[in-house]
């Protein structure tokens, strides 16, 4: 702490200090004298009188001593300073004001954000004429007003009243980089101001590394731990439905309040409308489902909402559902004999269009199914990525392949039940026959009258030889006659197929079997149905740029993208683009379905969701903000004082009529006992 | 007979006390104690209450009849006793507003002095502060009367207090028993004095104590902050009245009551005198 006395002048008057120490001295000198016969029985009452008299006396000097010391104080007018800032100096402030989703929320008369605003003004109010200040909004990657700390505060102050919050999302720790890239170049004190909610979420876990020579100060708006419920995810399942295809639509509603709600969800999927009535426990999740069946192939807009309450950002979610013609399986033939009876079987199919990928990078991502013929144990991140996104994928072994390699596509032991390496492709000089072992999976269904015939017919000449199977008996579908596993389906998230089935004519003429392509259709049906639903949101947020990519037919027509509101949207042509022409917006600022229209027909959308990490209002309580260490302020105006100084002249006053009192009472109860 | 002490209206008020100083010389102080020189005389002196075991004989039967009381005819011989005043003079003794004890101790003195006297008994003045300042023999002539006057008159407050040493030094003058009448503030150690005062008891002594005090030395007047001087040692002690009045108060009526407690004990009269009281009262206490 540092001092500061305003009327310095008067500091000789602190010798006034002495005089109630003078008094109380000369006070007792000469008093009257008086013969008294004996002064034997004065001695014992003086003597048993000074035990209580002389601390009391003690106390009445002490007290005035103070008495006079904090009325000459006054007159001084003493300022107090926070440590390492004094009156004098140059500052050099960068304040980051918290600009994401949640200071949106509404806490008494104004949201957080207007708050956090006025906070920020207060504090640039405090400044003197030389200072310099900036402003850094903490939204996306923190947007600065100025390049550097600048003079001009009276359009910070103008920026602070005009700025309007938005949904975005923000990072502490890339706007308080940029306020320290800011803060190095200059010269005087710096000091940095987080003024935000301190939502919890976002909060909790954040570490700041600051320079000594920096001061860090936080400003919390928001007291309330804010009451809200929102729609936090979208799925879809199946997620790369096709038309005609039943789809379930998942949505998640969070309540993150103490208290139970009840509302109503409404869904907007094309041409659907569906509601469901729904009841939330306090702090808890529900997931309500939809059921759809789309006729018609391309781009359908999902929306799901709720009624109206106070925090409305989140109360919608969206996404856009891809509907399919059919399923787009990518054959890698590395095996041409399996990989041609597969492309071959699966083109009888409508629902199922097949094609020959190659080991370009992308090529597996826009497919439904992957099938690998004569895999070798190539790109197997690739295959462990589909595998983790719900995908479905046939692997036919070949040369090269390690069971090392099969088993590293599974992220826990208990799914890679194949242990050891032992593989190796058998001629059989005395073909086998399958056996299916799992008659009573969903596969096989079909099968069970008898009108698809028998699965477990064909004879084979050669296979690849593995290790018996131990995992779930279920996943085990056919095996040789001779208990060599032939077809095994490893589930959760996905579904992988490990086809040890040759399809070449010199192996088998199992192909060639009435039962071979509905065995393959239940697969993939039944495939289909086991995958875990998966978000198919686009993961765009506010802030985000929406691109358009045209790879065919690119110069006809005006590109233009509109928000939900039918507002047009900015957007400009990138020429770098590598192939086609691709338009990219403006950062959009709000959530919604956004359309693509050329010439004013749509024919994309993109969905802008509300960061579901923004939903949770809690914030940090002032003990936990304390415990990182961060100093904290109760509001701008605490800024201001902390260089104005507190001016402590009116406490004094109020200590010295204080004192007065007691002096007073004390005397009283003294001459009392006189 | 008009001495500063002993004024005439005093005496006409000393002689209306004829029938109680009469109980006073013959019944109390005289009677009470009765000669150890046995003889009998036919010059009738007084009278003196009946006590039991007195011989009926000399029982005045006129004076029953006339106050239905019992009293014995007394004669020269059986009257006489002597009676020992010792007078503090010290300097505390000059202490009073009005009247300082000093001079209330006097009045009582001569008083006393006339009326021993009158009954023809033999009375002995011991005026004493640090040290013994004088000393008149027993004696009961009118000349003798006016020799104590006229020392009482002269007295004045002298040194420091020291009874235990005066009565230790007196003792030796005194040749027969008798009464011992102490006349002080006993502004003193109360162990010595009475330590003094055993031989004296051991004698066979009557002794009577007078505890002489001013009113402003019982309830100390507030005066406000007052350095207090002791009038003997010069002490000071500096402190406000109110504050000590109370301590004050305690410590002097502790002494108080310790010396009438020993009084009680030891078989001593014990009498507390204000000055602000007439000393005539102070019969009225002898008579009870």
């Amino acid at each position: 702490m540092n001092i500061l006395f305003t009327n310095s002048s008067l500091i000789p008057f602190l010798i006034f200090l002495a005089m109630p120490l003078l008094i109380h001295i000369f006070s007792r000198v000469r008093p009257p004298e008086y013969i008294f016969s004996s002064i034997r029985f004065l001695k014992k009452a003086v003597k048993a009188n000074r035990r209580i008299r002389k601390p009391r006396n003690l106390l009445l000097l002490i007290l005035r001593t103070l008495l006079t010391a904090a009325l000459v104080m006054v007159f001084l007018k003493p300022v107090f300073f926070s440590r390492g800032i004094s009156a004098h100096g140059l500052r050099n402030i960068v304040i980051i004001v918290d600009a994401t989703a949640s200071m949106a929320y509404v806490e008494g008369a104004r949201t957080r954000f207007a708050a956090a605003c006025a906070e920020a003004s207060e504090i640039i109010g405090g400044l003197g004429f030389n200072d310099r200040a900036n402003i850094i909004w903490m939204k996306g990657s923190g947007k600065a007003v100025f390049p550097e700390p600048g003079k001009n505060l009276a359009f910070l102050k103008d920026t602070l009243r005009r700025a309007e919050i938005t949904s975005e999302q923000g990072s502490v720790e890339e706007a308080v980089k940029l306020s320290l890239e800011m803060l190095s170049g200059v010269s005087g004190s710096k000091e940095i101001y987080l003024v935000s909610d301190f939502q919890k979420t976002n909060w909790e876990h954040i570490r700041l590394e600051i320079p000594d020579h920096i001061r860090l100060y936080t400003i919390k708006t928001g007291t309330s731990q804010g009451s809200n419920i929102a729609v936090t995810r979208l799925m879809c399942d199946p997620p790369w439905p096709i038309k005609g295809e039943s789809v379930s639509i998942h949505a998640r509603i969070m309540n993150f309040s103490g208290n139970a709600h009840q509302t109503r969800v409404y869904l907007k999927a094309g041409p659907f409308r569906q509601s469901r009535l729904v009841t939330l426990n306090p702090r808890n999740k529900t997931d309500v489902l939809f059921k759809c069946r789309f006729n018609e192939k391309g781009q359908v807009p999902v929306t799901v909402q709720m009624d109206e309450e106070g925090f409305s950002g989140d109360n919608e979610r969206h996404m856009i559902l891809d509907i399919k013609e059919s399923l787009r399986a990518g054959i890698l033939p590395g095996e041409k004999q399996t990989a041609g009876a597969w492309h071959r079987a699966l083109s009888c199919l409508d629902w199922v269009t097949p094609e020959y990928i190659g080991n370009e990078p992308g090529a597996m991502n826009d497919m439904d199914i992957v099938m690998l013929s004569g895999w070798d144990g190539e790109h197997s991140e690739k295959i462990k990525t589909l595998f983790n996104k719900s995908g479905l994928i046939f692997l036919h072994p070949g040369n090269g392949f390690k069971l090392s390699g099969f088993n590293s596509l599974f992220s826990n032991s208990e799914s890679n039940p194949w242990a050891g390496e032992i593989f190796y492709w058998q001629s059989l000089e005395n073909p086998l026959g399958l056996r299916v072992t799992a008659p009573y999976d969903n596969v096989f269904k079909i099968f069970g009258d008898g009108e698809y015939g028998d699965p477990g017919k064909g004879l084979f000449h050669g296979r690849f030889m593995v290790p018996p199977f131990a995992g779930r008996p279920e996943d085990l579908l056919i095996s040789y006659e001779d208990d060599v596993p032939a077809l095994v389906r490893f589930s959760d998230p996905g579904i992988i197929y490990f086809w040890n089935i040759p399809l070449g004519e010199n192996f088998s003429n199992w192909a060639k079997q009435l039962e071979y392509l509905p065995l393959l259709a239940e697969m993939i049906i039944d495939a289909r149905a086991k995958c875990r639903p998966v978000p198919v949101e686009t993961g765009h947020m506010p802030g985000d740029l929406l691109t358009c990519l045209l790879l065919y037919d690119t110069s006809s027509g005006t590109i233009e993208l509109y928000s939900k509101d039918k507002k047009q949207v900015p957007t400009e042509k990138d020429s770098a683009a590598e192939r086609g022409v691709k338009y990219v917006s403006i950062p959009v600022i709000s959530p919604g379905i956004y359309t693509w229209q050329r010439d004013h027909m749509a024919f994309e959308y993109d969905a802008v969701n509300f960061p579901s990490a923004e939903s949770d209002l809690r914030t940090m309580t002032p003990g936990e903000i304390r415990k990182t260490g961060w100093d904290r302020l109760k509001g701008g105006y605490q800024a201001r004082d902390l260089h104005e100084g507190i001016s402590v002249w009116p406490y004094l006053l109020a200590l010295a009529a204080g004192l007065a009192l007691l002096e007073g009472f004390m005397a009283f109860k003294l001459s009392e006992i006189k | 007979m008009k001495y500063k002490y002993l004024q005439p209206e005093d005496i006409r008020k000393l002689k209306s006390f004829e029938f109680a100083p009469r109980l006073l010389a013959q019944g109390y102080l005289s009677g009470r104690h009765s000669s150890r020189k046995p003889g009998a005389s036919t010059d009738f002196k007084d009278y003196r209450q009946y006590t039991p075991g007195d011989a009926p004989v000399f029982i005045d039967w006129r004076v029953y009849a006339r106050t239905d009381r019992f009293y014995i005819r007394r004669y020269e011989r059986e009257s006489c006793t002597d009676c020992h005043i010792f007078l503090d003079s010290s300097n505390s003794m000059g202490f009073g507003k009005s009247l300082t004890k000093l001079e209330y101790a006097s009045f009582f003195a001569a008083a006393l002095c006339y009326l021993i006297v009158k009954n023809n008994d033999l009375v002995s003045l011991l005026v004493f502060d640090e040290k013994i300042r004088h000393f008149f023999p027993p004696a009961s002539t009118w000349r003798h009367l006016q020799g104590l006057m006229h020392c009482l008159e002269d007295n004045s407050p002298g040194n420091e207090t020291s009874l235990s040493h005066a009565l230790r030094k007196a003792f030796p003058l005194l040749r027969r028993t008798g009464t011992l009448i102490v006349i002080s503030d006993f502004f003193d150690n109360i162990a010595d004095i009475f330590s003094a005062l055993n031989p004296y008891l051991h004698q066979g002594f009557d002794i009577r104590l007078f505890h002489i005090l001013a009113s402003e030395e019982i309830e100390l007047e507030d005066k406000g902050l007052t350095a207090y001087v002791d009038a003997e040692t010069r002490e000071r002690v500096v402190g406000h009245g109110a504050a000590l009045r109370s301590g004050y108060s305690d410590a002097i009526h502790r002494h108080i009551d310790a010396l009438r407690s020993l009084c009680m004990r030891k078989n001593v009269d014990y009498t507390l005198a204000r000055t602000s009281t007439h000393y005539f009262e102070l019969f009225d206490q002898l008579v009870r």
